[in-house]
């Protein structure tokens, strides 16, 4: 099945936001923003693994998250690696990792394309979400996406991801990580040559 | 009337220092941190979109409601369409039975609220789980939310632990973090388990059926996940027609309701997606989830039909609007009575859900309009306000006191005055100097905290004959409208206008027949003594025709300007109104426009003292005028200090300050302190209310601080 949507999209027609931009916005909401090619997300993947010493880790399959070669860096840091499952794994998860349709440089955020019930499992149950996406696939603004969605979006749930889940219900001080991931990492991955 | 219950509700919110800390702080660091989140957009641009996408659709609401429900059940939802509470209710415990759920998980949802779901749940014996942080905090204390979008803030971090102690029987400590990790934990078994989800929506869209939900916690899109079934409820106000006309609302919602560029999810759903569905031996299986849309009226279409009161289908529920007014951050939001709290609390809630307590509640709204300069919607909440007031009069009449004192004193303009100066000798007793300090017995809370001005012994109608004026040099004619407070408490005021406007050239004349301009029968509801005293004006002015008609009170020219429509079943005084009310001319911005013009030259006040100004909030907000005042007290030479809070009110907003006076005090105090904090020598205002009030606060709390009219400043600085 065709995992990561609106490839036709982004050949040219869409507007572009720039990765500065979206950078400025998602840092400004905690969230941890990588721009890296293939090789240097392994590395960058091992570094996170180890820093949160993680045991169990989930993940929507795709191209690019193979591409990153997650399923052997797991396994030589021994550790699990889930790409099916339920409720359970994703429950037992330090990690998800999952491919983004896009990302939106106007509000710094990820778009998420979930009809797979596994897909915002991966992205909402763990502590840490590591969100890739491809590197020309950084929308400008709110117009632009939704010139998207006109075309693309026929039925199913799309999420804007925008920081880690935060609160701010007790006497207004802002505290990160209630019901969704404390950590929020989004790496685009420049495409290989 | 206002109740006992309410004002007892009143004197313990006031006393509720945890509430007025946690509001008070957020008051502070809220206008600044939305200005923020809003830089590089156009404010007032997205506004005017939002208010025109909700016209449309409360225009063509039928035709979209039916289109938003065939685009669901094209993709494969359930739409049922809900009249009252009862419906609501009855559907989704219809739906429980049948689909034997045993455990609920809820995000936030103020329709919930409205129709009090969880206490139908409880007796079905279902439980429910609140999920937002807010929310669950709030149900475990058996509150009501004092907040659209922060619903447990007027609770602190040791109360919040104490409720948590006693729900989990152990003991927690109140360091928020803790409380916050704790949630996540204890919530996360509820996710797990849930048979059902239950979310509200923030819009809904009726070309392709999709919803969106906007939240920040996360427990949005677990709800909308985990559990194999999905019931969303949305009400009317939520549709909109197109896709596209998100966008506006997407930009606007989360930096007007908490400061922020987006919320950390925005969840689109259109038709039902996968869930997991579980056996009982463990097994699991992947299914196409179970999603019903409820789509609520109780009480929206009947808003909808409402000629004026349509305009609330305008409101997006950001709360910006509670996150501005000053009688809220003292008060919080559950004096209001139902679930919506604020000014457009008491609006929406005389439609929606409880209908008794609105007619008392909208008399907490000082009319201020503060909220209105931040409404997402362009709603003028103090109109509305005054439209409701005016309804209630027209349905159970005006209480005895004001209709006696309206229509049988102040619609007759000669007893009205020799009652006032009658009044002049009866206050003898508990004068001192210009000021009533002291009144005995049930009317002492009026002079708790300020001073109120003695009525003068010769009113300014008599002393305008005494003026020595000169010799106009321009042939247009100018009338002064005095009002009843310059007229009567501080004709020093008048005096000081009219000497200025001579002083430019211009012959200005008192018409003596002139009363009462009509606002306080107005804001009363009582709509026909405001229009016999209309007449009266208009009769007076006609008599001799001026060029300009200049006001020194901003209430009163808007009520001028109000006269067209009060008379617009009256042709012959309609046209009078007409053409007056071309005429009229607020005397602040108009001495600011003769001094630029070069028609009046004022000399230097220099090293005269440092001066600062008070907006007042009908002079600001209704009239727009903020600029003028300021530029023509520089003009002066005084040196200037703003004060924080400029444009907050004093508290005195007309008779609210004896109808509420611990709530006006308050304000007071805040005002006193202000100005006291600007180290200013002079306190300036461009309204005679706004100058008995902050004079009598000085009075009363202290202060070497002199304050006056704009008038008497430009009295001071004529050649």
């Amino acid at each position: 099945m065709q995992t990561v949507l609106w490839d036709e999209k982004f050949s040219g027609k869409v507007e572009k936001g720039s990765f500065e931009d979206f950078k400025r916005r998602a840092e400004a909401v905690s969230a941890e923003v990588y721009f890296t090619n293939l090789n240097d997300a392994k590395n960058i993947l091992q570094e996170i693994f180890k820093r949160e010493n993680a045991k169990n880790i989930i993940a929507f399959k795709s191209d690019l998250v193979d591409n990153t070669g997650v399923d052997k860096i797991s396994k030589d840091m021994n550790i699990n690696l889930f790409f099916e499952g339920g409720k359970k794994e994703a429950n037992i998860a330090d990690i998800g990792i999952s491919e983004m349709e896009c990302a939106l440089a106007e509000t710094g955020s990820v778009i998420e394309w979930s009809y797979p019930v596994w897909k915002r499992l991966v992205s909402a149950m763990p502590n840490v979400h590591i969100a890739l996406v491809r590197s020309n696939r950084i929308v400008k603004d709110y117009e632009s996406m939704f010139e998207i969605f006109k075309e693309k979006f026929e039925s199913g749930h799309i999420s804007f991801i925008t920081g880690p889940s935060r609160t701010a219900d007790i006497e207004r001080v802002l505290t990160i990580g209630v019901h969704g991931p404390s950590k929020l990492v989004v790496m685009f991955v420049e495409e290989e040559e | 009337m206002i109740t006992k219950e309410l004002k007892d509700k009143i004197k313990d919110k006031l006393k509720d220092n945890i509430q007025r800390k946690n509001l008070g702080t957020f008051s502070e660091v809220y206008p600044g941190a939305r200005a923020k989140a809003f830089e590089g957009y156009d404010i007032e641009d997205l506004r005017e979109q939002i208010a025109n996408i909700k016209k449309n659709v409360v225009k063509n609401l039928d035709k979209l409601a039916d289109q938003f429900q065939s685009e669901v059940e094209k993709r494969g939802a359930i739409v049922y369409r809900a009249k009252t509470d009862k419906d609501v209710i009855d559907y989704i415990m219809k739906l429980c039975r049948e689909k034997d759920v045993k455990l609920v998980v809820k995000s936030k949802s103020m329709v919930s609220e409205e129709v009090e779901l969880n206490e139908a749940f409880k007796k079905e014996g279902i439980e429910s789980q609140e999920t937002d942080l807010g929310e669950w905090i709030i149900q475990i204390a058996g509150h009501k939310p004092s907040h659209m979008v922060m619903p447990a803030i007027h609770l602190n971090r040791q109360q919040v632990a104490d409720y948590f102690s006693k729900e989990l029987g152990k003991d927690m400590e109140p360091d928020i973090p803790f409380l916050v990790h704790t949630a996540r934990v204890q919530l996360r078994e509820k996710f797990l388990k849930a048979d059902m989800g239950i979310s509200g929506a923030n819009i809904a869209v009726a070309e392709n059926g999709s919803l969106f939900i906007v939240t920040n916690e996360g427990n949005g899109r677990l709800t909308a996940t985990m559990p194999r079934i999905h019931v969303i409820l949305v009400g009317y106000e939520k549709l909109v027609e197109k896709m596209t006309d998100a966008i506006p609302i997407l930009r606007f919602l989360p930096r007007n309701a908490t400061a922020q560029v987006l919320t950390s999810y925005v969840n689109l759903i259109s038709g039902p997606s996968e869930a997991i569905v579980e056996n009982p031996d463990g097994s699991f299986s992947v299914q196409k989830k179970e999603l019903h849309i409820v789509l609520v009226d109780h009480g929206r279409l009947e808003m909808a039909k409402d000629p004026v009161f349509k305009e609330l289908y305008q409101c997006i529920r950001c709360a910006a609007c509670t996150n501005v007014c000053p009688v809220y951050a003292l008060l919080g939001g559950h004096v209001y009575g139902h679930v919506y709290s604020g000014g457009i609390g008491a609006l929406l809630n005389s439609f929606i859900g409880s209908k008794n307590t609105a007619d008392q509640i909208q008399e907490l709204c000082l009319t201020c309009g503060r909220c209105t300069e931040v409404c997402a919607g362009k709603i003028n909440i103090p109109e509305l306000i005054v439209e409701m007031r005016k309804r209630s009069v027209k349905k159970a009449g005006l209480p005895t006191l004001p209709k006696v004192v309206f229509q049988n004193i102040m619609s007759n303009r000669q007893l009205f005055h020799n009652m006032l100066r009658m009044a002049s000798l009866g206050q003898k007793p508990f004068k001192s100097g210009p000021f009533i300090r002291n009144l005995p017995m049930f009317l002492s809370g009026y002079t708790k905290d300020r001073s109120l001005p003695a009525i003068v012994d010769v009113p300014f109608r008599d002393r305008f004959k005494g003026l020595k004026l000169k010799k106009e040099t321009k042939k247009q004619k100018i009338a002064f409208f005095s009002g009843c407070l310059i007229d009567f408490a501080y004709p020093e005021i008048g005096e000081a206008v009219v000497e200025s406007l001579n002083c430019a050239g211009f012959k200005v004349n008192f018409p003596q027949d002139q009363t009462c301009c009509g606002t306080p029968m107005f804001l009363m509801g009582d709509l026909e003594s405001a229009k016999k005293v209309a007449m009266q004006n208009l009769d007076a002015m006609q008599k001799e025709n001026p060029d300009f008609i200049v006001l020194a009170c901003p209430t009163g020219v808007e009520m001028w300007e109000r006269y067209p429509e009060l008379m617009k079943d009256n042709q012959r005084y309609y046209e009078i109104a007409v053409k007056f009310s071309k005429r009229i001319k607020e005397y602040t911005s108009y001495i600011n426009e003769l001094c630029e013009k070069g028609e009046l030259k004022l000399k230097s006040l220099k090293g005269k003292g440092l001066a600062t100004y008070h907006d007042s909030c009908h002079l600001k907000r209704v009239l727009g005028i903020f600029e003028e005042p300021r530029s023509v007290i520089k003009k002066t030479g005084l040196e200037f200090v703003e004060m924080r809070h400029c444009d907050q009110c004093c508290g005195m907003a007309g008779s609210y300050s004896v109808k509420f006076p611990e709530i006006s005090g308050e304000l007071a105090d805040q005002k006193h302190k202000d100005i006291m904090e600007s180290k200013a020598d002079i306190v300036l205002a461009g309204c005679p209310a706004c100058v008995l009030q902050i004079r009598g606060l000085i009075d009363k709390k202290g202060g070497n601080v002199k304050v006056k009219h704009i008038a008497e400043l430009i009295k001071e600085a004529l050649e």
